[in-house]
């Protein structure tokens, strides 16, 4: 009930900014990956976006949420690898500048070189972020697309741990698997990984991706 | 020896264990490949993570932002919808109170339904003329005073109360609906009268004064046990342009009862009788019926 009533009150916070009053926070919020500093990191910087897109003569209503979430993907990444480090800037300010560089991406492809590969194409763009970011691409997908050929149980295993972030101790208290000690568990994920970890070898073999 | 190179990334070994795997990772290139593997899949997953992470949120937003519309559309519908009745019941100058009893001009007589043209309601040949407001017995007039809310007429014939009320629930009278009518003719319907004439007041005020307002104020007070009152709205009704000339016919009957005026009555009734095509044709000779038993 009241968290209904403090959802409803919530809709009347039209100003994103109050949820993460500081830099400080909203960059703490990101780093754990919280929906809702997302949320306020893609509210603050939609229409910058959108402005770039319209500079760039692109269609904005196409591909602002592209653009942005590429963005905002780009800059989590960063944090992740800790190659950003928070020096009191705003967050918003630094994906709009990803944003700049995926725009002229998109300028480039769409102008220039349409038939280039935003693999090489980036190359020029002189940014690591941006280029790594394409690289991992084939790789995400190729993980995604393997996932899909383990079992039900692994597929859970593996998505609870590393795509839902529950530690082994909550997926237990929890009652999430059929496994009732965390023990049993890890060792179950070990087996799905090694299975996994087989499957991508065997593409390597035919395609040389890892 | 198995090695798991998941909780080594994951931080998870410590101590002996750890450095076992360390010496192991580097005289043995098959588990450091092994290791890359899984630094690659951990990597793409947590991209998947984030990736989804995104997606939630871009969700959320698109939610949120349809209910803030939804509430926002919904405060100015309240507002436009407040203003209105602001409007209506406030603002709006409410047009003066009609006279009691109500003044009609007579209809011009090029604007007169020739009685060949409304065969159902012209009384047949050679009957007697319909009783016409000038023919009310000397002394009495239509002017009853302002509306009284609830309560009988003192002078009413009190023996033709109970035949009024028998002759009501047999043939019902009619009760017009549509458009602001509604709700007052559901109050007749419930026998609400007295909060029935309270909303015709109300309305009598408000909006331009017609047939049906005329007739509905007319059943209230006559079911009220009003007769006096209910004839002065009835007797503009008895026209030929009346949509409820018929059914004015016949309660003009039932007033004449009420009021005691029983010649007035029998000679109403007659001719409502007569007059075949009358929808109360049949109910007004049963009506006379009776009160011919009760004049023995």
């Amino acid at each position: 009930m009241s968290h209904s009533l403090g959802r409803f009150l919530g809709l009347f916070n039209l100003d994103p900014g109050k949820r993460y009053p500081t830099n400080l926070l909203l960059f703490e919020g990101l780093r754990r990956l919280d929906t809702q500093a997302i949320q306020c990191l893609q509210i603050k910087c939609r229409r910058s976006v959108a402005y770039l897109l319209r500079q760039a003569g692109l269609s904005a209503s196409d591909l602002t949420d592209d653009v942005l979430n590429e963005s905002i993907l780009v800059f989590l990444q960063k944090i992740g690898d800790s190659s950003y480090q928070f020096t009191g800037n705003a967050p918003a300010t630094y994906t709009i500048e990803i944003a700049r560089r995926l725009v002229a991406n998109q300028t480039r492809l769409k102008t220039n070189q349409p038939h280039i590969e935003l693999k090489d194409h980036h190359q020029n763009i002189q940014d690591d972020s941006v280029r790594d970011y394409y690289d991992n691409l084939e790789k995400v997908n190729l993980i995604e697309q393997l996932l899909s050929h383990l079992g039900e149980s692994c597929q859970r295993l593996i998505r609870l741990r590393y795509l839902e972030g529950l530690s082994d101790e909550e997926t237990v208290a929890q009652k999430l698997t059929n496994y009732h000690t965390v023990e049993s568990l890890k060792v179950k994920r070990s087996e799905c990984m090694k299975k996994l970890r087989a499957l991508a070898a065997r593409l390597h073999n035919k395609k040389e991706l890892f | 020896m198995a090695y798991d190179v998941e909780a080594y990334l994951n931080g998870e070994l410590h101590g002996e264990a750890l450095d076992a795997f360390e010496r192991e990772l580097q005289q043995n290139p098959v588990l450091r490949e092994e290791l890359a593997q899984q630094r690659d899949i951990m990597n793409a997953l947590q991209h998947i993570r984030r990736r989804e992470r995104i997606a939630d949120a871009a969700d959320q937003n698109r939610r949120e932002h349809r209910q803030r519309r939804f509430v926002l559309g919904l405060t100015l519908l309240t507002l436009f919808g407040g203003l209105v009745l602001l409007y209506f019941y406030w603002i709006r100058p409410a047009s003066p109170a009609l006279p009691f009893p109500p003044q009609h001009p007579p209809v011009p007589e090029n604007q007169q339904i020739p009685p060949s043209q409304t065969p159902s309601l012209t009384p047949p040949q050679g009957s007697p003329p319909f009783i016409a407001q000038n023919q009310l017995p000397p002394g009495k007039t239509t002017e009853p005073g302002p509306l009284v809310r609830g309560g009988e007429e003192p002078d009413i014939d009190r023996n033709m109360v109970p035949l009024f009320d028998t002759v009501m629930l047999q043939s019902p009278p009619f009760v017009p609906r549509g458009g602001s009518f509604d709700a007052v003719a559901a109050q007749v319907v419930a026998r609400a009268y007295t909060p029935a004439l309270a909303r015709l007041q109300k309305m009598n005020t408000r909006f331009v004064q017609n047939d049906t307002l005329q007739y509905l104020t007319a059943l209230c007070l006559l079911l009220q046990k009003q007769p006096v009152k209910a004839s002065a709205y009835l007797f503009p009704l008895n026209r030929p342009d009346s949509p409820f000339r018929e059914e004015t016919q016949w309660l003009l009957g039932l007033d004449f009862l009420l009021q005691g005026k029983r010649d007035a009555a029998i000679k109403t009734l007659q001719l409502v009788q007569k007059n075949t095509a009358h929808p109360r044709s049949e109910a007004a000779g049963r009506l006379l019926d009776k009160v011919a038993m009760l004049g023995h």
